[in-house]
């Protein structure tokens, strides 16, 4: 008896390898198109990964990458104990923090608010006005800022003529968070809503329809129809955004970062531009720039566990 | 061929020809490569051998082209082949870090800082030829100046060829016109500034009927206010660091740096500096404020050129109107009434050879044979002035006037990157301001020049931790010129310098001092 099932077992096996075989073979074409996008992660995201060796060596230029010594954990302790670390932690996850709850809803209302417009002219002059932000560099964004939000600028000639005292919105820790918050939103909410109207304009007509009928307001519609089919586009685009809880985006950082503000504006991403190309310590930024891509894993791991266990799809 | 070999045949060309196409456009490439490689050489072979040289240098404006007439004349000058490979000034930092780090090192490496903790590295590693010895071998490069070699040294000995820059360069400048409008004589004192900067801001000297004037500009450079030190020093203060008690400690900690910040908030709270000192980059100053007539009084290194915007509309009014008319420059005394400046270090970073790409010592000396011609008379007249009556001439045998200053500035500016001696050329001036300005510049007295001591000194606490440290100094330092925080928050702050790794800075620059004056 189990010999038998031993024999079926290899003989399904055979099976199976033959099928995937065949199923090769039919789309044999399919796969060999694969294969430039295959080169192009292998030759530039794979092979360069090899790199982050240089995180456990200490790296010096003129031994090179294979004469540099091993040094094992020491630049991360290193990071770690140093004064800098908590400061760089606590920054990095206050902005980041903020974006999540004040960015990432900000796609999701305004494509359902451009979803109820009905003329379609005034709907897609609107998407295409909303969507220029995105193009813009933070270089050009970082001066409109300074020259609007300057002592002298329109913002505190507008506050001054109110009568209020002006407020040193370049200069100070305290605004610098929600200057940086405001900028990210108004850079990147219009062009964030491309995939939600994607998902919106998927659903299918004849629900609403069913929903008149059934006498729901356009508030039901909404809360019924609307909102449920767009979830699991909702759910994933989170899940990705976990992964990038501890990218601050270095332009906009390092752009308006200046001595008043850089108890709050120092974040792991413009560390890791000074230590590395402004100081030389490569192994250093290596091994900063690797804890914070093991961050990254780990929260979309867990965040993908989380959503799959809410008995929602996940990404993988 | 049947309908269906012929599908076939067509679908294995479709694989193939790209296959077929990367594969000879990588063949072309390096074939073409090694042409060129042997065209170079044949050429060469024939000729007397010039020394091959390559470097890389920074340019500010455009880049220089290929057959530059200077290059080509300090070849036949030093029976050289230098071959240079420009890149933006700006970013040569970034460009330096990036070259250290890779395996094209070219044979001569401009290295921007001596302190550079990249350079330093490399030191410590073995990546350069240490030069102390092989200078004397050369009648012009052992003439270079003791002082200078001091400060291009790390630890007693000496890895490259210093540039010599003026060690008398900060100053202050102003609007000469209004000063004059307004009765006052040159700023050249702490009060001198004070009551400029009062009557500029106060007074409409613009006379745009707007009371919109800065009274005395700041700006900053690397997140610190840029020449405070000229300021720390005219109080009587150290540049950067001195000596106290058998320390070496810090310009910040001595009451004559209290006493500047005090000077400083007094003028800020009254108004007088601009409340966006602090994100206002230095090189702003001038088209941002000077160029808008929104300022008349900054410290800078450097007067304001003559294609200036409010030169040129004062001149169009009035065509004998000159720079100095409009622009005036002033060096700053101490509290005893005699010049004292923060002096430089003389060097603007150096030139290393690197042991990746100078094989041995025969080539070493090729090099440095090629340096001792540029660090001639002639090859730094050639290297500042450029080539006589084509981009310059001789005004009264004292200075030297571009004949054309847009072909002088493409030509021959860039080239000055290679200045080790600038010394020993001729000023180069366009109007009576600029010899003046650079015969102050060559005249000075020593007692009155004051120099940063750590200038040769290393304290890899410091070098490993001076960014955490300059954040404490430079926030507290804005925060209690704009009022935000009072005189123990400044303490407070030099407490949490102190604890943050100062003290340990401290305690290694003392022991590096005393070994090096024993």
């Amino acid at each position: 008896m189990a010999e038998m099932s031993a024999g079926i077992k290899i003989k399904n096996k055979r099976k199976k390898q033959g099928y995937k075989l065949r199923q090769i073979k039919k789309d044999l074409w399919l796969y060999i198109l694969v294969i430039p996008g295959l080169l192009h992660f292998i030759v530039f995201k794979y092979l360069p990964m090899w790199g982050i060796l240089i995180a456990f060596k200490d790296y010096n230029a003129y031994l090179g990458f294979f004469g540099s010594p091993w040094v094992g954990f020491k630049q991360f302790t290193d990071f770690f104990t140093s004064p800098e670390f908590g400061r760089l932690f606590v920054n990095t996850l206050t902005i980041s923090f903020y974006n999540l709850i004040f960015g990432f809803p900000a796609p999701v209302i305004m494509a359902l608010m451009l979803n109820e417009i009905r003329k379609q002219w005034y709907k897609r002059t609107i998407q295409t006005l909303v969507y220029i932000p995105h193009f813009i560099s933070w270089v050009i964004i970082a001066s409109l800022t300074y020259t609007l939000f300057n002592s002298q600028g329109v913002i505190n000639k507008y506050i001054a003529a109110m009568g209020n005292e002006a407020v040193p919105f370049l200069t100070s820790a305290d605004t610098f968070r929600p200057l940086i918050i405001g900028q990210t939103i108004w850079k990147e909410t219009g062009f964030g809503t491309i995939i939600y109207l994607a998902a919106l304009a998927g659903i299918d007509v004849q629900l609403y329809e069913a929903a008149v009928i059934d006498g729901a307001n356009r508030f039901k519609q909404f809360w019924h129809i609307t909102l449920p089919s767009i979830k699991g586009t909702i759910i994933t685009l989170l899940i990705l955004r976990m992964g990038h809880i501890l990218d601050n985006g270095f332009d906009q950082l390092f752009l308006m970062s200046n001595s008043l503000n850089r108890s709050v504006s120092e974040v792991f991403d413009v560390y890791v531009y000074t230590m590395g190309i402004t100081r030389g310590a490569f192994s250093f930024s290596t091994a900063v720039g690797l804890f914070k891509s093991l961050i990254g894993i780990v929260l979309i791991y867990s965040s993908n566990r989380l959503a799959k266990a809410a008995g929602e799809s996940g990404i993988f | 061929m049947s309908k269906c070999a012929v599908m076939a045949y067509k679908k294995i060309l479709v694989f193939v020809i790209p296959v077929l196409l990367i594969v000879s456009m990588t063949g072309c490439k390096t074939a073409r490569a090694n042409g060129s490689n042997k065209d170079y050489k044949d050429d060469y072979s024939s000729l007397i051998q010039p020394v091959e040289m390559k470097l890389v240098l920074g340019y500010s404006e455009e880049a220089p082209s290929k057959d530059n007439l200077i290059i080509s004349e300090l070849n036949k000058l030093a029976n050289a082949d230098i071959n240079i490979e420009w890149t933006p000034m700006v970013s040569y930092n970034d460009k330096f870090n990036v070259l250290m780090a890779s395996n094209e090192h070219p044979d001569v490496i401009l290295v921007p800082d001596v302190k550079n903790a990249v350079f330093v590295d490399g030191i410590i590693a073995g990546m350069f030829w240490e030069l102390t010895s092989y200078l004397q071998e050369y009648p012009e490069l052992s003439q270079i100046k003791p002082l200078l070699l001091k400060n291009a040294s790390v630890e007693g000995k000496l890895y490259i060829i210093p540039r010599e820059r003026a060690l008398k360069r900060k100053m202050v400048v102003y609007r000469s016109d209004w000063a004059k409008v307004a009765g006052l004589d040159a700023p050249d004192t702490i009060d001198g500034i004070y009551n400029m900067a009062k009557a500029f801001a106060y007074g409409d000297y613009d006379r745009n009927m707007q009371n919109d004037t800065i009274g005395f500009a700041l700006g900053t450079v690397n997140n610190e206010i840029d020449c405070i030190d000229a300021l720390v020093v005219a109080f009587g203060g150290f540049n950067r660091w001195g000596i106290k008690d058998g320390k070496v400690i810090p310009a910040f900690m001595t009451e004559e740096y209290l006493e500047t910040l005090n000077w400083l908030r007094k003028m800020f709270d009254e108004g007088l500096i601009s409340p966006d000192f602090a994100i206002t980059k230095t090189t702003q100053i001038v088209p941002d404020f000077v160029d808008k007539e929104k300022t008349g009084l900054w410290l800078s290194y450097k007067l304001p050129n003559r294609s200036d915007p409010v030169l040129v509309a004062k001149q169009r009014e009035d065509p004998s109107i000159t720079r100095e008319d409009v622009f005036e420059f002033a060096f700053l005394k101490g509290p005893g009434g005699k010049e004292r400046i923060a002096a430089e270090t003389g060097i603007s970073g150096g030139f290393a050879f690197s042991k990746r790409a100078v094989k041995d010592e025969s080539r070493l000396r090729e090099l440095l044979s090629i340096f001792d011609v540029i660090q001639s008379r002639e090859g730094q007249i050639l290297i500042n002035n450029g080539v006589p009556n084509v981009h310059f001439e001789l005004v009264e045998n004292k200075y030297a006037k571009a004949v054309d200053p847009a072909v002088f500035n493409k030509e021959v500016s860039p080239i000055g990157q290679l200045g080790t001696g600038g010394g020993k050329a001729y000023i180069i001036a366009d109007d009576e301001i600029t010899v003046r300005l650079d015969n102050a510049r060559r005249t000075f007295d020593e007692s009155g020049m004051i120099s940063d001591i750590t200038a040769p000194l290393t304290s890899t606490s410091y070098s490993s931790n001076s960014m955490n440290l300059l954040r404490i100094i430079s926030e507290a330092q804005f925060n209690y010129i704009m009022g935000k925080i009072n005189e123990n928050g400044w303490r407070k702050a030099l407490e949490d310098w102190m604890s943050a790794g100062g003290a340990s800075a401290i305690e290694e620059f003392t022991q590096a001092y005393n070994k090096e004056n024993k």
